[in-house]
């Protein structure tokens, strides 16, 4: 017989309803209280700047990257407030580059078991059921991968 | 928070199948979960015009003899591991994704838990097609198990 194990498991989250409802999904359905979990959020810088300015102008760009940083920093506490009110200890791990590429890369460094993920988040058109980081994911992933289909 | 969940478990007779399923009990199996294994045979039906009836027929035994194989080895293996509430389902058709999606809503699943790769997919890829296609079809969490190179 197999003995039951502790699972290491990072939660991808970007701040998106189907990456909070991933989250409670894990918790209702696979948590145990052995596991211990990582929570890695890549911010898209591609999704936050809505306008796309071209400018020269050194105040303007640097108004832009606080502008960035603000809603970053929302999207975080977001997070955090949802832990806090489901009251498990996590991890946060804030990471840069491409959501997919990060996370995966992530998820090897720090050893885990399992990721978890959404389908969608922030950036998805919505015509596709999977969005281009969970698809990224569950290709490139050397473990395995819950994807938490939210209705 | 924290309740029993019904689990969809697909398998076929691959390395891939047993790592998922052995690596389900040992990782996510909580007390009280009820689990159900579900098996497509192979589907021989498209075969049927270029082989001798007497070839398909030995093809369908072949299949059904794995299927029981299965069928017995897996539900021993989860019973052994202490589950009250096993289910193992064997079930034919043409295109295992749709099955299997359809086995899920019909049986009121929470999460499908499957291999990343099957018996019959090509390695180069790291997603099997009918793995692929249950993802792209579940309205439920999918649990994609693949198992490491080593």
């Amino acid at each position: 017989m197999s003995a039951v194990k502790s699972t290491k498991v990072l939660i991808a989250m970007d701040g998106s309803d189907p990456s909070l409802y991933a989250f409670d999904w894990y918790m209702d359905n696979i948590h145990k209280p052995d596991n211990s979990i990582i929570i890695a959020h890549v911010p898209d810088y591609k999704s936050l700047v809505k306008s796309p300015i071209i400018s020269s102008d050194p105040a303007l760009i640097a108004a832009l990257m606080k502008e960035e940083e603000a809603e970053v920093d929302k999207i975080i506490s977001k997070i955090k407030e949802k832990v806090n009110v489901v009251g498990v200890k996590c991890r946060m791990l804030r990471l840069s580059g491409d959501p997919g590429h990060a996370i995966v890369k992530a998820s090897e460094t720090e050893k885990v078991d399992c990721i978890v993920t959404g389908t969608r988040g922030l950036g998805t058109v919505r015509r596709t059921l999977l969005g281009s980081v969970s698809d990224y994911i569950i290709h490139h992933s050397h473990v395995p991968v819950l994807v938490c289909g939210h209705k | 928070m924290a309740h029993p969940s019904t689990v969809l478990i697909a398998v076929d007779p691959s390395e891939n199948s047993d790592y998922c399923v052995h690596w389900y009990l040992e990782r996510i199996h909580r007390e009280g979960n009820k689990v159900i294994f579900i098996h497509v045979p192979e589907y021989w039906g498209d075969m049927a015009r270029m082989m001798s009836p007497t070839r398909l027929e030995e093809l369908w035994k072949e299949s059904q003899y794995k299927a029981q194989q299965l069928k017995e080895t897996y539900t021993k293996l989860a019973t052994d591991a202490g589950l009250s509430s096993v289910e193992f389902i064997i079930e034919e058709g043409q295109e295992p994704w749709s099955i299997i999606v359809k086995a899920s809503k019909d049986k009121k699943v929470d999460m499908i838990v499957m291999g990343s790769r099957g018996m019959g997919t090509i390695r180069r890829t790291l997603l099997g097609s009918v793995s692929d296609s249950v993802l792209h079809h579940s309205h439920i969490p999918v649990m994609v198990v693949h198992k490491p190179k080593h």
